[in-house]
């Protein structure tokens, strides 16, 4: 097995009223680690810690060596200041712009906004060149979520983080996405962070997962390492599943 | 019958009133509608009450007590006359403060109504696309809310031009200077002048009528000042 490079430290602490999350992580700096687990396990929140969408009490979080939040010296940079792209559930395109414009939006901002080249690799990336002058309203879920990931990825960002990115679409459009997602594994150098409760995209998608349940870090390694230990297939056995690692060729 | 020069002053007088009221008030309602739509605050229910409270006063109680404030003894008074600004009761600029809270929940209400309705996502969206604070307001907050912006104008503004007691308090009734049409009027009916007065109510009426009917037609599926 290859060395890891770890590059991503998340120690997250939350605590509400009837929930908890407390989340020691570090992550590869590679590829893409799937936040794993049922509804109300934490991972949303996790990744919203990470973003800074979401204040926890206690979280330190370092990317690439980069710190952006470290709470034991009062240290928090809001969510513009840190180089990410954030993938929402549903897309949260700006109804009032284009799509041009959405891309845009990010693209001024981070201060690659001169670079072309950037631009026209994204939308190739994701097949998005004949929807450029089209409103949000009028493209399909599917057609939506692919803006919303190249937007992201427009802002250049050291780690890509994906809330759910399929969850809101039906079978057909999940289909329709997901080449694009492997498309994204295949050509992006920067880590992705996934957010997911479908043991199938997981499956095709993540090198690396983090299982969570009730707030706590149940495990967390290379897929095949963790899916193949028998207790942790046990507990997800919702959707039982096998996990073949074999090469064809 | 035509409209009489002391109508006209009269008009433009209510005109100029209610249109620097409306600037004004969307410049000082927007960052308290916004803090409104935001906060968690506890104090949120009391500056709520307070911007509401023009809602349910006799605008006469408001008019006493801005008079009182204002006056050659009261501690706005003085402040203003130490400035130099003299007094500012039976003034237009004193007209243009009583205005100002008069006016200020039909300005602040549909702005904060708008804004919460834009909802988290979009400006956590704008964030994470390096946005600053500032930045998202005007870039996404201002465009979504825009409907609301209207509404806050126009309401304001209507609502300005149809005052009656707050100016017939603070203003007193000064040709030209603070004798606005809804005083007008009021002198008609007492002179028993009902053609003249008939002419201007008319055109109140038919001006309310053609602002709200307009409000309704761009914007149909809101409602105006649900609070």
């Amino acid at each position: 097995m290859q060395p890891i490079t770890e590059s991503i430290r998340a120690r997250i602490n939350v605590d509400y009223a009837g929930f908890s999350l407390d989340a020691d992580l570090t992550l590869p700096g590679k590829g893409i680690t799937a936040l794993f687990g049922q509804s109300g396990s934490g991972k949303t929140t996790t990744l919203r810690c990470i973003a800074g969408l979401e204040r926890a009490q206690r979280a330190f979080v370092e990317v690439n060596g980069q710190v952006w939040q470290d709470d034991s010296r009062r240290f928090f940079l809001p969510p513009h200041k840190r180089q990410l792209g954030y993938v929402f559930q549903d897309a949260a395109l700006f109804p009032h712009m284009t799509v041009r414009r959405n891309l845009e939006y990010g693209h001024k901002r981070c201060g690659a906004g001169q670079d072309r080249d950037i631009f026209v690799q994204a939308v190739d990336l994701l097949d998005i060149g004949h929807l450029m002058e089209r409103m949000p309203l009028k493209l399909s879920g599917g057609e939506r979520q692919r803006v919303a990931i190249a937007r992201a990825l427009l802002t250049s960002p050291s780690l890509l983080l994906l809330d759910e990115p399929l969850a809101a679409l039906d079978m057909k459009r999940k289909r329709e996405i997901l080449p694009y997602l492997e498309r994204l594994h295949d050509s992006l150098e920067i880590p992705i962070l996934y957010v997911s409760h479908q043991q199938d995209e997981v499956l095709r998608l993540a090198d690396h997962i983090v299982l969570l349940e009730n707030g706590k870090v149940a495990a967390s390694g290379p897929l095949f390492d963790v899916l193949g230990r028998l207790d942790i297939s046990a507990r997800q056995a919702e959707e039982a599943s096998s996990v073949i690692e074999a090469t064809v060729g | 019958m035509d409209i009489s020069t002391e109508d006209w002053a009269a008009i433009r007088l209510t005109l100029e009133l209610a249109g620097s009221v409306t600037l004004l008030l969307l410049v000082i309602g927007t960052p308290i509608a916004w803090w409104l739509a935001r906060t968690r605050s506890p104090v949120k229910s009391l500056v709520s009450a307070v911007v509401a409270l023009p809602l349910v006063l006799p605008p006469t109680v408001l008019g006493f007590y801005l008079l009182v404030l204002m006056g050659t003894n009261g501690p706005v008074g003085h402040l203003t006359q130490k400035l130099g600004l003299g007094l500012m009761p039976f003034t237009f600029p004193g007209l243009v403060i009583g205005s100002l809270f008069y006016s200020m929940p039909f300005v602040v209400q549909p702005l904060q109504n708008a804004f919460e309705s834009i909802g988290e996502q979009p400006l956590e969206a704008a964030s994470t696309l390096r946005a600053g604070p500032l930045d998202v307001f005007f870039t996404i907050v201002v465009p979504l809310a825009r409907p609301g912006f209207l509404s806050a104008a126009v309401l304001g503004f209507a609502h300005t031009v149809g005052e009656f007691g707050i100016v017939l308090m603070l203003g007193g009734n000064i040709p030209d200077k603070t004798r606005v049409v809804s005083v007008q009027i009021y002198d008609y009916v007492e002179a028993y002048e009902y053609a003249h007065a008939h002419l201007l109510a008319g055109g109140m009426m038919a001006f309310s009528f053609m602002v709200l009917l307009a409000l309704y037609i761009t914007n149909p599926s809101k409602k105006l000042c649900s609070r």
